[in-house]
Protein backbone atom coordinates (compact mmCIF):
# COMPACT_ATOMS: atom_id res chain seq x y z
CA UNK A 1 0.00 0.00 0.00
CA UNK A 2 1.11 3.39 -0.85
CA UNK A 3 -0.52 6.04 1.20
CA UNK A 4 -3.55 4.10 1.48
CA UNK A 5 -3.21 2.85 -2.39
CA UNK A 6 -3.64 -0.66 -3.37
CA UNK A 7 -0.26 -1.04 -5.80
CA UNK A 8 -0.98 -4.02 -8.23
CA UNK A 9 2.16 -3.91 -10.66
CA UNK A 10 1.60 -4.58 -14.21
CA UNK A 11 4.47 -6.22 -15.34
CA UNK A 12 7.75 -7.74 -13.48
CA UNK A 13 10.18 -10.23 -14.98
CA UNK A 14 12.79 -12.67 -13.52
CA UNK A 15 15.16 -12.06 -16.20
CA UNK A 16 18.01 -14.55 -17.21
CA UNK A 17 20.34 -12.49 -18.59
CA UNK A 18 23.60 -14.49 -18.08
CA UNK A 19 26.22 -15.25 -20.52
CA UNK A 20 24.93 -19.55 -20.26
CA UNK A 21 21.68 -17.86 -21.22
CA UNK A 22 23.27 -16.55 -24.43
CA UNK A 23 22.68 -18.45 -27.77
CA UNK A 24 26.32 -19.56 -29.34
CA UNK A 25 24.18 -19.72 -32.64
CA UNK A 26 23.54 -15.71 -32.94
CA UNK A 27 26.84 -13.82 -33.52
CA UNK A 28 24.69 -10.93 -32.21
CA UNK A 29 23.61 -12.12 -29.02
CA UNK A 30 25.90 -10.87 -26.64
CA UNK A 31 25.82 -7.36 -28.12
CA UNK A 32 21.68 -7.23 -28.31
CA UNK A 33 21.95 -8.46 -24.06
CA UNK A 34 24.56 -5.85 -23.76
CA UNK A 35 21.93 -3.00 -25.36
CA UNK A 36 19.59 -4.45 -23.30
CA UNK A 37 21.34 -3.72 -20.16
CA UNK A 38 22.67 -0.84 -20.93
CA UNK A 39 18.88 0.71 -21.59
CA UNK A 40 17.92 -0.98 -18.30
CA UNK A 41 21.13 1.00 -17.03
CA UNK A 42 19.59 4.25 -18.69
CA UNK A 43 16.05 4.60 -17.11
CA UNK A 44 17.56 3.25 -13.58
CA UNK A 45 17.71 5.85 -10.35
CA UNK A 46 19.93 6.58 -8.32
CA UNK A 47 20.63 3.61 -5.78
CA UNK A 48 20.23 0.81 -8.49
CA UNK A 49 23.56 2.26 -10.79
CA UNK A 50 25.88 2.40 -8.03
CA UNK A 51 27.40 -1.41 -9.06
CA UNK A 52 25.88 -2.83 -5.76
CA UNK A 53 23.44 -5.07 -8.03
CA UNK A 54 24.46 -7.06 -10.97
CA UNK A 55 21.97 -7.60 -13.72
CA UNK A 56 24.31 -9.43 -16.07
CA UNK A 57 23.08 -12.53 -14.19
CA UNK A 58 20.25 -15.10 -14.00
CA UNK A 59 17.82 -13.73 -11.24
CA UNK A 60 16.24 -15.75 -8.29
CA UNK A 61 12.20 -15.27 -7.76
CA UNK A 62 13.62 -14.78 -3.87
CA UNK A 63 15.62 -11.16 -5.46
CA UNK A 64 13.04 -10.28 -7.54
CA UNK A 65 10.21 -10.91 -4.79
CA UNK A 66 12.97 -8.73 -2.14
CA UNK A 67 13.11 -5.79 -5.03
CA UNK A 68 9.09 -5.21 -5.62
CA UNK A 69 7.37 -6.69 -2.44
CA UNK A 70 9.89 -5.51 0.36
CA UNK A 71 11.81 -2.59 -0.29
CA UNK A 72 8.32 -0.40 -2.46
CA UNK A 73 4.68 -0.50 -1.26
CA UNK A 74 3.65 -2.95 -3.83
CA UNK A 75 0.44 -5.18 -2.80
CA UNK A 76 0.17 -7.33 -6.41
CA UNK A 77 2.05 -7.81 -9.37
CA UNK A 78 2.12 -9.65 -12.64
CA UNK A 79 5.24 -11.33 -13.68
CA UNK A 80 5.69 -12.17 -17.24
CA UNK A 81 7.24 -14.07 -19.56
CA UNK A 82 9.71 -12.21 -22.50
CA UNK A 83 9.28 -14.50 -25.16
CA UNK A 84 12.21 -13.56 -27.20
CA UNK A 85 14.13 -16.20 -28.88
CA UNK A 86 16.21 -13.77 -30.77
CA UNK A 87 19.37 -13.76 -28.36
CA UNK A 88 18.40 -16.39 -25.64
CA UNK A 89 18.29 -20.23 -25.26
CA UNK A 90 14.99 -19.81 -22.53
CA UNK A 91 13.76 -16.42 -23.62
CA UNK A 92 14.71 -13.38 -21.68
CA UNK A 93 12.46 -13.83 -19.30
CA UNK A 94 12.08 -17.89 -18.87
CA UNK A 95 8.78 -19.60 -18.46
CA UNK A 96 9.24 -21.72 -15.76
CA UNK A 97 11.33 -19.03 -13.56
CA UNK A 98 8.26 -16.63 -13.96
CA UNK A 99 5.81 -20.08 -13.14
CA UNK A 100 7.95 -20.13 -10.03
CA UNK A 101 7.49 -16.89 -8.67
CA UNK A 102 3.75 -17.10 -9.16
CA UNK A 103 4.05 -20.55 -6.93
CA UNK A 104 6.15 -19.42 -4.72
CA UNK A 105 3.61 -16.30 -3.91
CA UNK A 106 0.52 -16.78 -4.69
CA UNK A 107 -1.08 -14.60 -2.96
CA UNK A 108 0.60 -11.35 -4.30
CA UNK A 109 2.07 -12.38 -7.53
CA UNK A 110 0.12 -13.57 -11.04
CA UNK A 111 1.52 -15.57 -13.90
CA UNK A 112 1.26 -14.13 -17.34
CA UNK A 113 2.67 -16.67 -19.93
CA UNK A 114 4.05 -15.68 -23.53
CA UNK A 115 4.26 -17.72 -27.18
CA UNK A 116 5.46 -17.03 -30.16
CA UNK A 117 4.30 -18.09 -33.30
CA UNK A 118 7.37 -18.27 -35.43
CA UNK A 119 9.51 -19.68 -33.17
CA UNK A 120 8.30 -23.31 -33.80
CA UNK A 121 5.23 -22.55 -35.50
CA UNK A 122 1.55 -21.96 -34.75
CA UNK A 123 0.85 -25.15 -34.03
CA UNK A 124 3.89 -25.28 -31.30
CA UNK A 125 2.20 -22.08 -30.18
CA UNK A 126 -1.04 -23.21 -29.18
CA UNK A 127 0.26 -26.60 -27.14
CA UNK A 128 2.53 -23.92 -25.59
CA UNK A 129 -0.90 -21.97 -24.83
CA UNK A 130 -2.88 -24.99 -23.62
CA UNK A 131 0.49 -26.05 -21.00
CA UNK A 132 1.10 -22.63 -19.66
CA UNK A 133 -2.23 -21.84 -18.63
CA UNK A 134 -4.06 -25.49 -17.96
CA UNK A 135 -0.69 -26.79 -16.15
CA UNK A 136 1.08 -23.47 -15.09
CA UNK A 137 -2.23 -21.45 -14.33
CA UNK A 138 -1.23 -18.27 -16.88
CA UNK A 139 -3.94 -15.55 -15.97
CA UNK A 140 -2.78 -13.71 -19.26
CA UNK A 141 -0.77 -14.40 -21.89
CA UNK A 142 2.24 -11.28 -23.54
CA UNK A 143 3.44 -11.15 -26.90
CA UNK A 144 6.37 -9.73 -28.39
CA UNK A 145 5.81 -9.15 -32.26
CA UNK A 146 9.04 -7.33 -33.36
CA UNK A 147 12.48 -9.01 -33.73
CA UNK A 148 15.35 -8.53 -35.81
CA UNK A 149 14.60 -11.23 -38.32
CA UNK A 150 10.99 -13.10 -38.44
CA UNK A 151 8.65 -9.90 -37.01
CA UNK A 152 4.91 -10.94 -37.25
CA UNK A 153 1.78 -8.65 -37.37
CA UNK A 154 -1.03 -8.62 -34.80
CA UNK A 155 -3.34 -8.79 -37.11
CA UNK A 156 -1.97 -11.60 -39.33
CA UNK A 157 -5.07 -14.28 -39.41
CA UNK A 158 -2.82 -16.57 -40.13
CA UNK A 159 -0.11 -16.57 -37.16
CA UNK A 160 -2.10 -14.46 -34.23
CA UNK A 161 -5.72 -15.42 -34.53
CA UNK A 162 -5.73 -18.60 -33.38
CA UNK A 163 -3.68 -17.26 -30.49
CA UNK A 164 -6.41 -15.13 -29.99
CA UNK A 165 -8.88 -17.84 -30.39
CA UNK A 166 -7.11 -20.75 -27.54
CA UNK A 167 -6.34 -17.51 -25.88
CA UNK A 168 -10.67 -16.84 -25.37
CA UNK A 169 -11.34 -21.08 -25.19
CA UNK A 170 -9.27 -21.46 -23.06
CA UNK A 171 -10.78 -18.43 -20.97
CA UNK A 172 -7.69 -15.82 -21.23
CA UNK A 173 -9.38 -12.24 -21.48
CA UNK A 174 -6.93 -10.45 -21.29
CA UNK A 175 -3.62 -10.34 -24.22
CA UNK A 176 -0.47 -8.21 -23.79
CA UNK A 177 1.65 -6.46 -26.16
CA UNK A 178 5.44 -5.34 -26.00
CA UNK A 179 5.00 -1.61 -28.55
CA UNK A 180 7.60 0.24 -28.97
CA UNK A 181 10.90 0.44 -26.96
CA UNK A 182 12.49 -1.79 -30.06
CA UNK A 183 15.34 -4.17 -28.09
CA UNK A 184 18.92 -4.00 -29.73
CA UNK A 185 18.79 -3.45 -33.97
CA UNK A 186 15.26 -4.79 -34.22
CA UNK A 187 13.61 -2.35 -36.60
CA UNK A 188 11.37 0.38 -34.69
CA UNK A 189 8.21 0.19 -37.29
CA UNK A 190 7.38 -3.61 -36.26
CA UNK A 191 6.50 -1.86 -32.94
CA UNK A 192 3.80 0.28 -33.98
CA UNK A 193 0.40 -0.20 -31.63
CA UNK A 194 -1.35 0.03 -35.46
CA UNK A 195 -1.70 -3.39 -35.84
CA UNK A 196 -3.79 -4.15 -32.54
CA UNK A 197 -6.79 -2.19 -34.01
CA UNK A 198 -8.17 -4.85 -36.02
CA UNK A 199 -7.91 -8.01 -33.43
CA UNK A 200 -9.67 -5.27 -31.37
CA UNK A 201 -12.62 -5.35 -33.68
CA UNK A 202 -12.69 -8.87 -34.17
CA UNK A 203 -12.02 -10.29 -30.71
CA UNK A 204 -14.22 -7.73 -28.41
CA UNK A 205 -14.59 -9.81 -25.50
CA UNK A 206 -11.08 -10.08 -25.65
CA UNK A 207 -8.87 -6.97 -23.86
CA UNK A 208 -5.76 -5.86 -25.19
CA UNK A 209 -2.93 -4.20 -23.60
CA UNK A 210 -0.24 -2.20 -25.03
CA UNK A 211 2.90 -1.50 -23.14
CA UNK A 212 5.74 1.46 -22.95
CA UNK A 213 2.92 3.84 -24.31
CA UNK A 214 4.39 2.18 -27.67
CA UNK A 215 7.16 4.81 -27.60
CA UNK A 216 8.19 6.51 -30.17
CA UNK A 217 4.47 5.97 -31.55
CA UNK A 218 2.79 7.21 -28.49
CA UNK A 219 0.20 9.84 -31.05
CA UNK A 220 -1.19 6.61 -32.51
CA UNK A 221 -1.66 4.30 -28.52
CA UNK A 222 -2.76 7.81 -27.20
CA UNK A 223 -5.68 7.63 -30.27
CA UNK A 224 -6.02 3.57 -30.49
CA UNK A 225 -6.84 3.52 -26.63
CA UNK A 226 -9.04 6.72 -26.84
CA UNK A 227 -11.02 5.11 -29.02
CA UNK A 228 -11.01 1.08 -28.43
CA UNK A 229 -12.99 0.02 -25.36
CA UNK A 230 -10.58 -3.17 -25.16
CA UNK A 231 -7.19 -1.44 -25.37
CA UNK A 232 -5.85 -0.40 -22.66
CA UNK A 233 -2.86 1.16 -22.06
CA UNK A 234 0.40 -0.05 -19.75
CA UNK A 235 2.89 2.75 -18.13
CA UNK A 236 5.42 0.02 -18.24
CA UNK A 237 8.33 1.64 -17.00
CA UNK A 238 7.72 5.10 -18.15
CA UNK A 239 6.94 6.65 -14.51
CA UNK A 240 11.14 6.49 -14.53
CA UNK A 241 11.39 8.78 -16.52
CA UNK A 242 9.98 11.52 -13.98
CA UNK A 243 13.69 12.10 -12.63
CA UNK A 244 15.03 12.75 -16.05
CA UNK A 245 12.41 14.39 -17.84
CA UNK A 246 9.74 15.23 -15.97
CA UNK A 247 8.20 17.58 -18.35
CA UNK A 248 7.58 14.43 -21.07
CA UNK A 249 6.12 12.46 -18.27
CA UNK A 250 3.56 15.40 -17.11
CA UNK A 251 2.39 15.89 -21.16
CA UNK A 252 1.92 12.22 -21.29
CA UNK A 253 -0.21 11.90 -18.52
CA UNK A 254 -2.07 14.66 -19.32
CA UNK A 255 -2.47 13.74 -22.73
CA UNK A 256 -3.69 10.14 -21.77
CA UNK A 257 -6.03 11.54 -18.86
CA UNK A 258 -7.89 14.00 -20.77
CA UNK A 259 -8.14 11.21 -24.24
CA UNK A 260 -8.30 7.91 -22.68
CA UNK A 261 -9.08 8.46 -18.78
CA UNK A 262 -7.09 6.58 -15.87
CA UNK A 263 -9.78 3.86 -16.26
CA UNK A 264 -7.74 1.97 -19.23
CA UNK A 265 -4.43 3.01 -17.33
CA UNK A 266 -1.87 0.60 -15.86
CA UNK A 267 0.95 1.42 -13.44
CA UNK A 268 4.06 -1.29 -14.54
CA UNK A 269 7.70 -1.23 -13.34
CA UNK A 270 9.09 -3.47 -15.64
CA UNK A 271 11.23 -4.51 -12.47
CA UNK A 272 14.13 -5.97 -12.16
CA UNK A 273 15.90 -4.75 -15.01
CA UNK A 274 15.10 -0.88 -14.27
CA UNK A 275 15.53 -1.76 -10.59
CA UNK A 276 13.42 -1.26 -7.94
CA UNK A 277 10.31 0.23 -8.16
CA UNK A 278 10.21 2.26 -4.71
CA UNK A 279 11.74 5.72 -6.46
CA UNK A 280 9.05 5.93 -9.02
CA UNK A 281 6.07 5.08 -6.92
CA UNK A 282 6.79 7.77 -4.52
CA UNK A 283 7.88 10.29 -7.57
CA UNK A 284 4.08 9.47 -9.45
CA UNK A 285 2.24 10.39 -5.86
CA UNK A 286 4.04 13.64 -5.98
CA UNK A 287 3.66 14.58 -9.77
CA UNK A 288 1.50 16.81 -11.38
CA UNK A 289 0.13 18.38 -14.27
CA UNK A 290 1.65 22.26 -14.19
CA UNK A 291 -0.60 25.72 -14.38
CA UNK A 292 0.86 26.66 -17.82
CA UNK A 293 -0.01 22.48 -19.73
CA UNK A 294 -3.64 22.36 -17.70
CA UNK A 295 -4.38 26.21 -19.13
CA UNK A 296 -2.27 25.30 -22.42
CA UNK A 297 -3.62 22.21 -23.43
CA UNK A 298 -5.97 21.88 -21.05
CA UNK A 299 -5.11 18.97 -19.45
CA UNK A 300 -6.93 17.85 -16.12
CA UNK A 301 -4.80 17.51 -13.32
CA UNK A 302 -4.14 14.36 -11.56
CA UNK A 303 -7.13 13.22 -8.73
CA UNK A 304 -6.83 10.86 -6.09
CA UNK A 305 -9.20 8.59 -7.95
CA UNK A 306 -6.62 8.85 -10.82
CA UNK A 307 -3.40 7.79 -8.73
CA UNK A 308 -5.46 5.04 -7.24
CA UNK A 309 -6.86 3.96 -11.04
CA UNK A 310 -3.31 4.08 -12.58
CA UNK A 311 -1.43 2.44 -9.48
CA UNK A 312 -4.20 -0.77 -9.04
CA UNK A 313 -7.52 -0.74 -9.61
CA UNK A 314 -7.86 -0.51 -13.56
CA UNK A 315 -5.22 -3.56 -13.86
CA UNK A 316 -6.90 -5.50 -10.32
CA UNK A 317 -10.72 -4.53 -12.78
CA UNK A 318 -9.28 -6.42 -15.61
CA UNK A 319 -7.98 -9.54 -13.86
CA UNK A 320 -10.83 -9.76 -11.49
CA UNK A 321 -9.26 -9.10 -8.26
CA UNK A 322 -11.51 -7.79 -5.27
CA UNK A 323 -9.09 -5.42 -4.15
CA UNK A 324 -11.20 -5.35 -0.93
CA UNK A 325 -11.17 -8.55 -0.29
CA UNK A 326 -7.45 -8.76 -0.84
CA UNK A 327 -6.30 -5.87 1.36
CA UNK A 328 -7.67 -7.92 3.92
CA UNK A 329 -6.09 -11.32 3.04
CA UNK A 330 -2.72 -9.65 2.37
CA UNK A 331 -3.21 -7.93 5.98
CA UNK A 332 -4.12 -10.72 7.69
CA UNK A 333 -0.64 -12.65 6.11
CA UNK B 1 -32.78 9.78 -10.05
CA UNK B 2 -31.18 7.50 -12.02
CA UNK B 3 -34.39 6.90 -13.47
CA UNK B 4 -34.71 10.26 -14.60
CA UNK B 5 -30.85 10.82 -15.99
CA UNK B 6 -31.40 7.66 -18.24
CA UNK B 7 -34.96 9.61 -19.48
CA UNK B 8 -32.72 12.88 -20.05
CA UNK B 9 -29.94 10.44 -21.60
CA UNK B 10 -32.69 9.09 -24.01
CA UNK B 11 -33.67 12.73 -25.00
CA UNK B 12 -29.83 13.79 -25.96
CA UNK B 13 -29.60 10.79 -28.08
CA UNK B 14 -30.53 12.25 -31.35
CA UNK B 15 -28.29 15.25 -30.60
CA UNK B 16 -25.31 12.77 -30.51
CA UNK B 17 -26.63 10.56 -33.61
CA UNK B 18 -25.71 13.53 -35.27
CA UNK B 19 -22.20 13.07 -34.56
CA UNK B 20 -22.67 9.23 -35.20
CA UNK B 21 -22.15 8.66 -31.42
CA UNK B 22 -23.91 7.77 -28.31
CA UNK B 23 -24.12 8.11 -25.07
CA UNK B 24 -24.37 5.59 -21.78
CA UNK B 25 -24.39 5.93 -17.98
CA UNK B 26 -22.23 4.46 -16.08
CA UNK B 27 -23.67 5.61 -12.48
CA UNK B 28 -25.16 8.31 -10.42
CA UNK B 29 -23.54 8.86 -7.07
CA UNK B 30 -23.92 11.24 -4.40
CA UNK B 31 -25.17 13.93 -6.75
CA UNK B 32 -22.33 12.98 -9.33
CA UNK B 33 -23.72 11.38 -12.87
CA UNK B 34 -20.55 9.42 -14.82
CA UNK B 35 -21.63 8.94 -18.23
CA UNK B 36 -19.59 7.70 -21.30
CA UNK B 37 -19.62 8.06 -25.04
CA UNK B 38 -20.31 5.52 -27.22
CA UNK B 39 -20.00 5.37 -31.10
CA UNK B 40 -17.97 7.72 -33.18
CA UNK B 41 -17.72 9.64 -29.73
CA UNK B 42 -16.04 7.31 -27.99
CA UNK B 43 -12.68 8.97 -28.76
CA UNK B 44 -13.84 11.84 -29.94
CA UNK B 45 -10.94 15.30 -28.82
CA UNK B 46 -14.13 17.10 -28.98
CA UNK B 47 -16.17 15.12 -26.44
CA UNK B 48 -15.59 18.63 -23.87
CA UNK B 49 -17.10 20.75 -26.24
CA UNK B 50 -20.22 17.93 -26.64
CA UNK B 51 -19.99 18.00 -22.85
CA UNK B 52 -19.85 21.43 -21.91
CA UNK B 53 -22.52 22.91 -24.78
CA UNK B 54 -25.18 19.76 -24.33
CA UNK B 55 -24.89 16.73 -21.93
CA UNK B 56 -23.89 18.55 -18.79
CA UNK B 57 -26.29 21.82 -19.20
CA UNK B 58 -29.18 18.67 -19.79
CA UNK B 59 -28.38 16.59 -16.69
CA UNK B 60 -27.42 19.23 -14.23
CA UNK B 61 -31.34 20.29 -15.33
CA UNK B 62 -32.38 16.89 -13.68
CA UNK B 63 -32.87 17.40 -10.03
CA UNK B 64 -30.53 15.88 -7.70
CA UNK B 65 -27.73 16.07 -10.33
CA UNK B 66 -24.90 18.18 -8.97
CA UNK B 67 -22.37 17.54 -11.38
CA UNK B 68 -21.24 15.43 -14.34
CA UNK B 69 -18.02 12.99 -14.93
CA UNK B 70 -17.21 11.94 -18.39
CA UNK B 71 -15.65 8.41 -18.14
CA UNK B 72 -12.01 8.44 -20.38
CA UNK B 73 -12.23 12.66 -21.29
CA UNK B 74 -11.49 15.06 -19.05
CA UNK B 75 -10.26 18.68 -19.13
CA UNK B 76 -8.28 20.95 -17.02
CA UNK B 77 -10.72 23.38 -14.98
CA UNK B 78 -8.71 26.36 -16.83
CA UNK B 79 -10.27 25.03 -19.82
CA UNK B 80 -13.30 24.10 -18.82
CA UNK B 81 -13.90 27.59 -17.25
CA UNK B 82 -13.60 28.85 -20.94
CA UNK B 83 -16.01 26.58 -22.17
CA UNK B 84 -18.28 26.84 -19.56
CA UNK B 85 -18.09 31.18 -20.26
CA UNK B 86 -18.73 30.68 -23.97
CA UNK B 87 -21.43 27.85 -23.75
CA UNK B 88 -23.08 29.83 -20.70
CA UNK B 89 -23.67 32.87 -23.54
CA UNK B 90 -25.98 30.67 -25.49
CA UNK B 91 -27.24 27.41 -24.39
CA UNK B 92 -29.42 27.20 -21.94
CA UNK B 93 -31.68 23.80 -21.60
CA UNK B 94 -35.28 24.07 -20.92
CA UNK B 95 -35.71 27.24 -21.45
Amino acid sequence: MLDGIFVFDNAIHCYDMSDENLREDRADARYSRDLLLAMGAGGRWAGYNDGSIEFRRRWTVEELYELVFVDAPTDMAMVQVVPLFDWFKDTFAPVLTQYEMAQRYPDRVLFCGGVDPLYAGVDAALEQLDWQVKELGARSIKFYNGHVDGSWSCDDRELAYPLYERCLELGITVVQFHKGIPFGLMDVEAMKPNDLQRPARDFPELNFVIHHLALPYFEEALWIAARFPNIYLSLAANLNFTLIAPRLVQQQLGQLLQMVGSEKLCYASDAALSGGPAPYLHAFMELEIPDDLRDGFGYPQITPRDRENILGLTFARLMGIDVAAKQEQLARA
Amino acid sequence: MSADVLERLDELRPVLAAHAGGIELVEVRNGVARVRYTGMCTGCPLRPVTTASTVRPALLAVEGVEAVEVEGSRISAEAEARLAVAFGRTIRWNQ
